[in-house]
């Protein structure tokens, strides 16, 4: 319904007032542009694609690593947390020509620059959640004997799910932009390629195209994180009370 | 006597208040076409010396993310007047925009390839099978077709890589691609990080291939209803080149006061270039930033073929002459 709103008032508004197609084009002919012959849309879109699956993918186990290294040790935590804060906020427009300095251009340096941006909230999210394991779970797995590892795998981690998905979800979307910061800063492919080359030749449809499928690519990307938590852990999906502290 | 007393000088503030200059002051908006550069000296020497003021414009100068950006800003009517290449104008035309060029600032074209004073290309016909790297916009990458036609290179043997502008100089200093497409005037910044002596230029002036780059732009509307205020920006401007171009280092001081963040040893390398640009025997016959018709028809016509653009703009359409001053510097070619 919302989507349908924003679509009908943008329509009106390109129709009832007199506004140049390379400020605001038409919902009509973004739509054509996304389907136009011009520019080799499934090319693109499947570069950008790599390029987020496979930042994405990085993210998770480096976050969930060293997520598990800083709730299991309070010197590691002191050690690691500035340093992440840190680069995590570095702005990633600033970072990324060095990366085509040091590593490069193509999709494993897009893909690192998506990892960089996506492995935080997983981080935090996965050692807050390995840090909130209930106390009486604890004294249970102590009373039957669990051993620490055997704590971990089998209380642990299964209570910190709904904390680790929630950042998942968020993890997933930043790797997409991400992916498109990377492009726009060197590529020769991609849809953030597609839509620096449609900004120099002010053609805006093409540009609007270019987002669609890359919120497109990032709606399927959220919604295939969502279905797999919830065949990973279906109990930590239909908590809704638990986790997220981003 | 003290009523008499008081009345003059109660008469003599208001005439002081309603005399001036704040009041006669036309606010003028000046877009910029990038971040500020070496090629945007003259407007801050304007600005410093008065010569906005005293022709009655209180100009505010503002930056933009390149032509484009600064192409938009004029058409909406953000601002009155902006800097643009004139190889960006010609599609904004073709997409809408009603802006004409209302005067030139370079006469000598300052497209450029950079590569390591060490790299095999040594002459055009080296680029087939090489990579090189530009923003997608740059007038480079545009022309880079028309330009190879002129010198007898295959277009399609040379690849492109996209980038930032922030990235141009990484992307050859990390050797990630053969050559750099790029302004010139960037010299300085480039032997920044690839050391003095190290890089190796390759001027399309050189090769007969000139069309014109920066531009002075303003919209339709402003050109019909504010031609005196466009004149007198353009004959303040001028004036400030004029100066610029006279004592360099008065102007590289002017420069570093209004803008602190200027790197002032890149500036100062970087100057003399941008000047050979300007120096030339049409603006010291006509003046600074005249527009020769031939010239800018023939930079229509390669934009035109070179560029998929969804109408070809008429030369007619791109510019007008009917605003421009005559300030002849002072300093000969």
């Amino acid at each position: 319904m919302l989507f349908a709103g924003i679509i009908i008032g943008w329509w009106i508004l390109v129709t009832a007032f007199p506004i140049p197609e390379y400020i605001l084009p038409s919902p009509g002919a973004v739509i054509a542009a996304s389907f136009g012959k011009d520019i080799p849309w499934l090319m693109h879109a499947l570069v950008t694609t790599t390029e987020i699956i496979g930042g994405f993918l990085i993210a998770v186990v480096v976050g969930v690593l060293l997520g598990t290294l800083i709730a299991w040790s309070p010197t590691l935590e002191r050690a690691l947390i500035p340093f992440l804060v840190f680069v995590n906020t570095l702005p990633k427009v600033a970072v990324a020509p060095l990366f085509l300095l040091w590593f490069g251009y193509g999709i494993i340096p897009n893909t690192m620059i998506a990892a960089l941006i996506g492995f935080f909230p997983i981080v935090i999210n996965t050692a807050v959640g390995l840090s909130q394991t209930s106390q009486d779970m604890i004294d249970l797995g102590r009373i039957f004997g669990a051993t620490d590892w055997r704590m971990f795998r089998k209380i642990r981690i299964p209570e910190a799910l709904p904390y680790i998905l929630s950042a998942l979800k968020v993890s997933v979307s930043t790797c997409v932009i991400g992916a498109i910061v990377a492009e726009f800063i060197a590529s020769q492919r991609g849809l953030g390629y597609v839509i620096i080359n449609a900004q120099t030749t002010l053609n805006t449809p093409t540009a609007f195209a270019a987002l669609l499928w890359i919120s497109v690519i990032g709606l399927i990307a959220y919604g295939a994180v969502s279905v797999l938590g919830r065949w990973l852990a279906p109990w930590a999906e239909g908590d809704r009370t638990a986790g997220t502290t981003l | 006597m003290h009523r008499n007393a008081l009345m003059k000088l109660i008469a003599g503030a208001f005439a002081a208040v309603i005399g001036s200059p704040v009041y006669a002051q036309t606010p003028v908006k000046f877009a910029l076409n990038y971040q500020v550069n070496e090629a945007h000296i003259a407007y801050w020497v304007a600005l410093e010396k008065g010569y906005y003021k005293a022709k009655g414009l209180d100009v505010e100068i503002e930056y933009s993310k390149g032509s484009g950006d600064a192409i938009a800003k004029a058409d909406t009517g953000r601002v009155d007047v902006a800097l643009a290449d004139a190889m960006a104008v010609v599609p904004a035309l073709a997409r809408g925009a009603k802006i004409k060029i209302i005067g030139m600032v370079m006469d000598k074209s300052p497209l450029n390839i950079f590569v390591w004073d060490d790299s095999p290309i040594k002459a055009p016909k080296d680029l087939e099978g090489k990579t090189l790297a530009a923003p997608p916009g740059d007038a480079q990458r545009v022309l880079f077709k028309a330009f190879a036609e002129t010198v007898g290179v295959d277009s399609n043997k040379v690849s492109w890589l996209n980038v930032d502008p922030a990235a141009k100089v990484p992307a050859l200093v990390g050797k990630r691609v053969d050559g750099v497409g790029t302004y010139y005037t960037d010299l300085p910044m480039f032997e920044k990080g690839m050391g003095k002596g190290k890089v190796r230029s390759m001027r399309w002036s050189d090769f007969n291939f000139d069309p014109y780059s920066i531009s002075i732009v303003a919209n339709d509307k402003t050109i019909q209803a504010k031609p005196e205020m466009l004149k007198a920006f353009l004959e303040a401007s001028y004036m400030g080149w004029r100066d610029a171009l006279a004592n360099m280092e008065e102007g590289l001081t002017i420069f570093k006061k209004q803008v602190p963040e200027l790197d002032l040893p890149v500036a100062r390398a970087a100057m003399p270039m941008v000047f050979d640009l300007l120096q030339s025997k049409r603006y010291e016959e006509h003046g600074i930033g005249w527009i020769d018709r031939e010239k800018i028809c023939r930079t229509v016509d390669l934009v035109n073929t070179n560029m998929e653009l969804p109408r070809k703009p008429t030369c007619e359409e791109v510019y007008t002459s009917a605003l421009l001053p005559v300030v002849k510097p002072t300093t000969a070619h």
